[in-house]
């Protein structure tokens, strides 16, 4: 069973769970990603720590830390900079995934029961472009969690620089995301099964509307099966939203676990391609 | 004869009601129309006995049917998309109004009458609305002249020179605010907020879970009107008397041009009135007032379990 919340403790995340973060400096995010590094590894997982520094400039910074310089020295830690390993600067979805699919597999080889990383992703989303194609990315690697022993903490620094809207594009595609403003998220739960949770209003409606649309849950067979039970709020526009989706793709939604007052919206819209199948 | 037609049928004894209307629902069954009949049970069982098989038509108890204006105005639509929707020609009505007992109930089921004029406009539907004479108070008797261009007396078809414009018909009725004030609370840009202030003075007014969830979503649904339609401040307030609570959502915008909105059923497709539309269904009752002040939308839902 994967975990799926806002007030998640991270080291209590297990080998596919997929978590989202946000911080401030450099230091923060360190501090939990070697806490979720730490206990993926007690979990008999190998680590990585992401980040878009060069390699050698990530290892010293770590190193400062005891813990993450013992990881380091006996192998149950590597380190990846973002800008080595793509040279041409941005990674396409599905390269990545496979990249992240073959490094489990060493993990595996190696002796450890999976991989675990925590990334520091904020250079790959420094325009909306990128941010809304690495937010696909998000989203297949959720798909890749959910029957691999891979999981991961993507964390994104609040600057200046960086839109609101980026951030919120991709902490949408998690199971976990910690201090994130998201309103809503679109998570993996299984196979053609999908969980939505949060609020949607007027205001939310067009991220949900992207974010269906970035994610694709319809795939080929055009069957999904959306959990509801974490719906804290949806109004008739979040239902349109699901009910248009499902028309562009020509795919069919049974809504399970859906709230009473969700599942009197879909009957008063008269919509076809969503079935309530249990509230 | 594919557009719609409403008469209404002042009926003084069962037997007028049956004279009347066994031949009107026998020569829809010939046609091949699909027939419901909206009565009481005792017109119902008169019918029957008139009729035979009752298998053949579609039946259903007034006081049951005849919940809210919008609600009913649903129920028939949605009779008559199966309808058309299983290859039939058209539907034909018969609707017996439950018009209660107070004046507003009496006013709230005349401007239904009116707007069901322009809610099934050019639809393939026949709705006789049959009134009792011996039952209903005077004044209601008189206002059917006055919602439905075509009266039936006697089997013959007569055009009514009192109908009224029904635009004229459906403006605001009185709905009160009383009792304790609850508070206020003014619509920022987040509507997350108003949903928590409308789901605390639920819960202080007693509301059940559910019920409290369908009065959230319609103040959601009007504050959303309110700040895409309106002009700020956009401002909720709650009134809880000794039986309904009431909201409020204000805002200093004109409010809907169309009169109808909210009446007639929007289609999905539209994108637009479905929130209004949606909020008078599940109202017990919604009233719309606009002037020179701005718009006020209140409403309201019974504080008694059901």
């Amino acid at each position: 069973m994967r975990t799926a919340g806002t007030h998640v403790d991270l080291a209590t995340l297990n080998e596919s769970d997929h978590c989202c973060i946000t911080f401030d400096d450099f230091d923060e995010f360190s501090t939990r990603a070697i806490s979720f590094l730490t206990s993926g590894i007690e979990l008999g997982l190998q680590g990585a720590f992401v980040s878009g520094a060069p390699a050698e400039v990530i290892e010293s910074q770590l190193r400062q830390q005891e813990v993450a310089s013992r990881f380091l020295d006996n192998g149950s830690m590597r380190v990846w900079s973002i800008s080595d390993t793509y040279s041409d600067g941005f990674p396409e979805p599905h390269t990545q995934v496979e990249a992240y699919a073959a490094a489990t597999r060493e993990s595996i080889a190696r002796g450890f029961r999976g991989l675990r990383i925590a990334a520091d992703a904020t250079s790959l989303i420094d325009t909306p472009e990128r941010a809304s194609i690495f937010a696909r990315y998000e989203h297949l690697v959720d798909r890749f969690m959910t029957s691999h022993p891979f999981s991961a903490m993507c964390g994104y620094r609040i600057t200046e620089g960086l839109a609101q809207e980026a951030v919120t594009q991709v902490a949408a595609m998690h199971p976990v995301a910690i201090g994130t403003k998201t309103p809503l998220r679109l998570f993996v739960i299984a196979h053609h099964t999908y969980g939505l949770v949060g609020e949607i209003d007027f205001w939310s409606a067009s991220l949900l509307e992207s974010t269906l649309d970035r994610a694709d849950p319809a795939g080929e067979t055009g069957q999904i099966v959306l959990d509801l039970s974490g719906i804290e709020f949806m109004d008739h526009h979040g239902v349109k939203a699901l009910a248009e989706y499902a028309e562009r793709r020509g795919a069919h939604m049974m809504l399970t676990k859906t709230p009473e007052h969700v599942g009197k919206l879909v009957d008063i819209l008269d919509v076809t391609r969503l079935t309530v199948v249990d509230s | 004869m594919s557009s719609f037609t409403h008469d209404a049928f002042v009926y003084g004894s069962p037997g007028k009601f049956v004279g009347s209307l066994a031949p009107f629902i026998r020569e829809g069954l010939e046609l091949g129309e699909h027939v419901i009949v909206v009565t009481k049970p005792e017109n119902q069982g008169a019918l029957e006995d008139a009729l035979g098989d009752r298998s053949e038509f579609q039946t259903a108890d007034s006081t049951e049917w005849y919940s809210t204006p919008v609600q009913t105005i649903d129920r028939y639509r949605r009779v008559l998309q199966d309808a058309l929707g299983s290859g039939r020609p058209r539907l034909r009505v018969v609707g017996e109004v439950e018009f209660g007992t107070t004046e507003i109930e009496h006013a709230e089921w005349r401007r239904y009458e009116s707007v069901l004029n322009v809610a099934f406009a050019d639809q393939p539907a026949w709705v006789v609305c049959p009134y009792d004479s011996q039952k209903l108070p005077g004044h209601v008797v008189a206002d059917a002249a006055r919602t439905h261009p075509l009266a039936i007396s006697d089997n013959q078809h007569s055009e009514s020179h009192e109908f009224l414009d029904p635009a004229d018909m459906v403006g605001p009725l009185p709905l009160a605010i009383e009792g304790k004030f609850l508070g206020e609370f003014e619509v920022g840009d987040s509507l997350s907020a108003v949903r928590e202030f409308v789901t605390r003075t639920s819960n202080q007014a007693g509301l059940s879970r559910p019920r409290a969830e369908d009065m959230c979503l319609i103040v959601n649904e009007i504050a959303t009107n309110g700040l895409r339609h309106g002009l700020p401040p956009v401002r909720v307030q709650a009134w809880l008397g000794d039986r309904d609570l009431v909201y409020e959502v204000s805002d200093s915008g004109q409010g809907p041009d169309n009169p109808f909105a909210g009446f007639i059923p929007p289609k999905v497709s539209q994108g637009e009135g479905m929130g209004l539309w949606l909020s008078r269904l599940l109202a017990d009752r919604l009233e719309i007032v606009s002037g020179t002040g701005g718009t006020s939308v209140r409403a309201s839902t019974s504080t008694l379990a059901v």
